[in-house]
């Protein structure tokens, strides 16, 4: 009789757990969950980090119309990809060599290219992602069509994707985020650090590319295993944040009105994101 | 004896059982992703969201931001074929948690339905409701679940451009 209720105990509950228990994959993968009661009693259940990460394609390529001149030197050197030795410099190197790549593919350097997507393979095998680039012959797919562009940024999207997904199955959602920051980080970069030769005004993509910074920041915060290198990252981005909204013109800029940067404020923009882009690197 | 071998096997039944059901919501809401991408023929993928959900015996809803700056204009496609409940869908221009937030779009009920939503309809909608002639740069997705028998849900959203 002691058995039986001891089994019933057990089973009633594992009825519970199974029944209201998070599900891993759908909703319980290490993020934290904002839960929000309101007054009309519904329950606000989004996790703390619901924001679309835009594809790294998508980053690079919305400097193009501005004039995004190729620079060689510019990238982040091949050669850096075996000093990447913890999980949170190969996670958002893996960013930087993503946004290197789309770099080296619209600018047309075919060879480069192919270098950085060894690289970002390298990157991805050694956090356990491996995975994503062997399935289904996607790396032969992408090496088979690196000169094609408009082929190769739909198996871009797809390397994005299956990252997503392969991250979400794992419990490691929240690592995108950390990939995400290295894109962000080097698209400024390159493109900032570009204004003086840009045929046209580069200040206003700079100010759109700035509303992601907020998330950028909240993406790194919830990356709890950070070690030393990638909490200086997450506070000089913080400080980041704080120089551009004390600059003059945006400060002075009404709440639904885009402010316009002077060459001055761009270059400010400019120094701060090359320092966080090289403490990223090296 | 015999009372607890049963037990023990309908209680590992009921927890693989469970376990099934959430991998059949992942497997087709990616199966739906993945027809609704190859759908798109004047439009290039540009990605997508799945937003899983549990009904619980209170209504929950359910927010997400997608940035719009980066492609000019997206077109916005829901699938709510894995919505079995009344399901809503509203579109504001700010988080739930700040001020004066607008409402773009609305929906009573996306559940088994499919919706297009164009981010230049949502743009007009913006300028006739405050006047202002700047784009949105981003736009917050809401879904409200209403309170129900336990159950599995998602809803997919992909966006070309």
């Amino acid at each position: 009789m002691k058995y039986i209720n001891w089994f019933i105990s057990c089973f009633i509950l594992l009825t519970l757990f199974s029944c209201s228990g998070e599900d891993p994959q759908v909703a319980d993968d290490g993020t934290e969950k904002k839960t929000l009661a309101l007054d009309t009693n519904v329950v606000f259940e989004s996790e703390r980090f619901e924001f679309i990460l835009p594809q790294p394609f998508a980053l690079i390529t919305s400097f193009e119309e501005v004039g995004l001149t190729y620079h060689p030197d510019k990238t982040n050197p091949i050669e850096n990809v075996n000093e990447y030795t913890t999980r949170g410099d190969q996670l958002i190197n893996f960013g930087v060599y993503s946004a290197d790549l789309i770099y080296c593919v619209i600018n047309e350097q075919h060879q480069q290219s192919i270098l950085y997507f060894n690289a970002i393979k390298t990157l991805a095998e050694k956090f356990g992602m491996g995975a994503v680039f062997t399935e289904n012959e996607l790396a032969i797919e992408i090496e088979k069509n690196i000169a094609n562009r408009s082929e190769l940024e739909g198996l871009l999207v797809d390397v994005h994707e299956r990252s997503q997904e392969y991250l979400e199955d794992n419990q490691m959602k929240y690592l995108a985020a950390i990939q995400f920051s290295g894109a962000w980080v080097e698209g400024m970069y390159l493109a900032s650090t570009d204004f003086v030769s840009s045929k046209t005004d580069i200040g206003p993509k700079l100010i759109d590319q700035m509303s992601l910074l907020k998330n950028t920041i909240i993406g790194l915060q919830l990356y709890e295993e950070r070690d030393v290198e990638i909490e200086t990252i997450l506070n000089e981005l913080k400080a980041f944040e704080t120089v551009y909204a004390n600059l003059d013109s945006v400060k002075s800029a009404s709440v639904n009105e885009n402010p316009t940067l002077t060459k001055q404020e761009i270059k400010i923009i400019a120094d701060k994101i090359a320092a966080i882009r090289n403490l990223i690197i090296s | 004896m015999k009372f607890i071998l049963l037990l023990l096997s309908l209680t590992v039944q009921l927890f693989l059982f469970a376990q099934t059901t959430i991998k059949e919501v992942t497997e087709n809401a990616r199966q739906i992703k993945a027809e609704m991408r190859a759908s798109l023929t004047d439009e290039k993928y540009d990605g997508s969201k799945i937003t899983y959900y549990e009904v619980k015996d209170f209504p929950i809803f359910k927010e997400f931001e997608i940035t719009l700056f980066l492609r000019g204009n997206y077109t916005l496609y829901f699938s709510g074929e894995l919505a079995k409940t009344n399901v809503g869908m509203r579109i504001y221009d700010k988080a739930y948690d700040e001020k004066n937030r607008i409402l773009l779009y609305e929906t009573k009920d996306i559940s088994s339905k499919k919706l297009t939503v164009s981010t230049l309809d949502l743009n007009e909608t913006l300028k006739k409701l405050t006047g202002r002639s700047d784009n949105l740069k981003s736009v917050f997705v809401e879904y409200s679940i209403p309170k129900g028998s336990p159950d599995l849900g998602g809803i997919v959203l992909i966006f070309g451009y």
